[in-house]
């Protein structure tokens, strides 16, 4: 899909590496956002959803649009949309970062392969990759059935400046630690600067109370 | 309810370090093990909670003991700890990093250990988590006014607080000593701790309050082996001294009943919550 291109060079490497599992198991990995007015790329993520049992989204811009979402892309004088994979198709696992760490998708990967009931910890191990892929991270603000051709702040419900619910912050700064563009300050809670944020959600995934935290539009 | 986690053993002890013993808040076991972590090269930086004046605590990423001795002593307020793990690695070049943190601090901890989004290379150089005991924090704003408005003392007069006996005490340098029912001082509390229901940071490798000892003493439960290690290498070279927990009052008795009482009350509150339809936590 749509994407800078460094999600789909960890990607071809872990096909590389695990390409006769893959394909045994039907696992597709996919990177990048959904350009919504490219009718072909879109009926390629609906055949990659048709033709295999496990769907995972590799990357920010796959799992919560990542810095696709800014983005108003001019093609041929046409606006372009852009939107998560999640609000296309089913997504069974969301690996985010901005880059994700190639080790960390690696051990997903492998952690899938292995789904073995008596294995638990590969259980617990993917239980955060689902609870991000099943809920929207951070709400796209371009959804496919009513698509806003906006780039207007007011109707960007992902522009809040504080990262997590204040009610559940308890002001440990890991979001702080983890932001991979240097976004976010923190002062008891914290806050992002927006024209700084590159939306990858790495902050939300790595909250202690990441189930209950997120910002009250995002619910 | 299991009051405490796993743990592999407890007991009372309390540094044999002077000049710890002059600024520390009980026992001074945090301070300790770092400085005893620096001068024997087990750890070559440790993030501790600084005070920049007035009590208000701000994370600061040490690596030599003296900057360890101007961090001892708790402040009772917010301090983002995690914030500077990063560039405590990363700027300071640190490769084995001790972290100090309340219980959620080092649940974060734990978690960013098991998964490293964007926190490549970090995991495997934390060397050290100590937790402290916690039942509840409060913002800065909270603290100054229960200071200020409670108590009756002005911020930059105070030097040292103290939560114990069912009272919030605060030392001012002119040698008073204020205390108010610690009753007063819930309206201030952070609403966010009111979902927790970890008390003795049940994930850390040692985890250590005043609760369960007497006065300046600390209650040390230690539960991981590399804590064991630590804590067994320090009281060979006679850095801390130790009593078992039986023989000293009030004893593990208080503790229990502590943690119990924060888990009952955090869980009544879940509960709640779940029943008016509002987010809970984990």
């Amino acid at each position: 899909m749509v994407g800078c291109g460094h999600c789909g060079k960890i990607i071809r490497s872990i096909e590389k590496k695990y390409y006769d599992k893959l394909k045994e198991k039907k696992i597709a990995l996919v990177g990048g956002a959904v350009n919504l007015d490219d009718e072909k790329e879109v009926k390629k993520i609906k055949e990659i959803r048709k033709n295999s049992d496990i769907l995972i989204a590799v990357g920010s811009c796959a799992v919560s649009g990542g810095f696709q979402r800014m983005l108003i892309g001019l093609e041929n004088g046409f606006p372009q949309r852009f939107v998560r994979i999640g609000d296309v198709v089913k997504v069974d696992y969301a690996i985010i970062g901005c880059p994700p760490d190639e080790e960390e998708v690696e051990k997903v990967v492998e952690a899938v392969l292995n789904k073995d009931k008596e294995i638990v910890d590969s259980y617990l191990i993917l239980k955060p990759y689902e609870i991000i892929a099943g809920r929207p991270i951070i709400d796209t603000y371009m959804k496919v059935n009513e698509v806003l051709l906006t780039s207007n702040k007011e109707l960007c419900l992902g522009c809040d400046d504080a990262p997590i619910n204040y009610e559940f912050c308890t002001g440990c700064g890991t979001c702080v630690a983890k932001c991979p563009a240097n976004a976010l300050t923190i002062d008891e809670k914290p806050k992002v600067n927006i024209s700084k944020c590159i939306k990858c959600g790495t902050c939300f995934f790595n909250c202690i109370r990441v189930k209950e935290a997120l910002p009250s539009e995002a619910r | 309810m299991d009051p405490f986690g796993t743990y592999k053993k407890v007991v009372s002890a309390r540094s044999t370090l002077k000049e710890v013993l002059k600024t520390c808040q009980d026992g001074g076991i945090v301070s300790t093990a770092f400085i005893y972590g620096l001068e024997n090269n087990l750890l070559d930086g440790v993030i501790v909670a600084d005070n920049a004046g007035e009590f208000k605590a701000i994370p600061k990423v040490a690596t030599t003991p003296e900057e360890v001795l101007e961090a001892a002593g708790t402040k009772y307020t917010v301090c983002p700890n995690i914030s500077v793990l990063k560039s405590a690695v990363r700027e300071y070049g640190c490769e084995k990093i001790g972290v100090v943190g309340t219980p959620c601090q080092v649940r974060a901890v734990r978690k960013l250990m098991k998964y490293p989004v964007g926190f490549r290379h970090i995991p495997d150089k934390i060397s050290l988590i100590i937790g402290i005991f916690c039942m509840e924090n409060f913002p800065y704003n909270g603290l100054k006014l229960i200071v200020e408005e409670h108590c009756g003392v002005k911020m930059e007069d105070v030097v040292k607080m103290d939560i114990g006996k069912g009272k919030f005490w605060v030392y001012t340098k002119w040698g008073e000593t204020k205390a108010i029912k610690l009753k007063e001082t819930h309206p201030y509390e952070q609403v966010a701790c009111h979902v927790c229901t970890d008390y003795t940071a049940e994930l850390a490798d040692i985890s250590t309050g005043s609760v369960g000892s007497p006065d300046g003493w600390s209650t040390v439960f230690i539960r991981t082996a590399k804590g064991e290690e630590i804590f067994n290498k320090m009281v060979e070279d006679g850095y801390l001294e130790v009593k078992p927990i039986e023989e000293v009052k009030p004893g593990l008795g208080l503790v229990e009943k502590l943690a119990l009482t924060k888990k009952e009350k955090n869980m009544k509150e879940i509960e709640h919550r779940k029943e008016l339809g509002l987010p809970v936590p984990y």
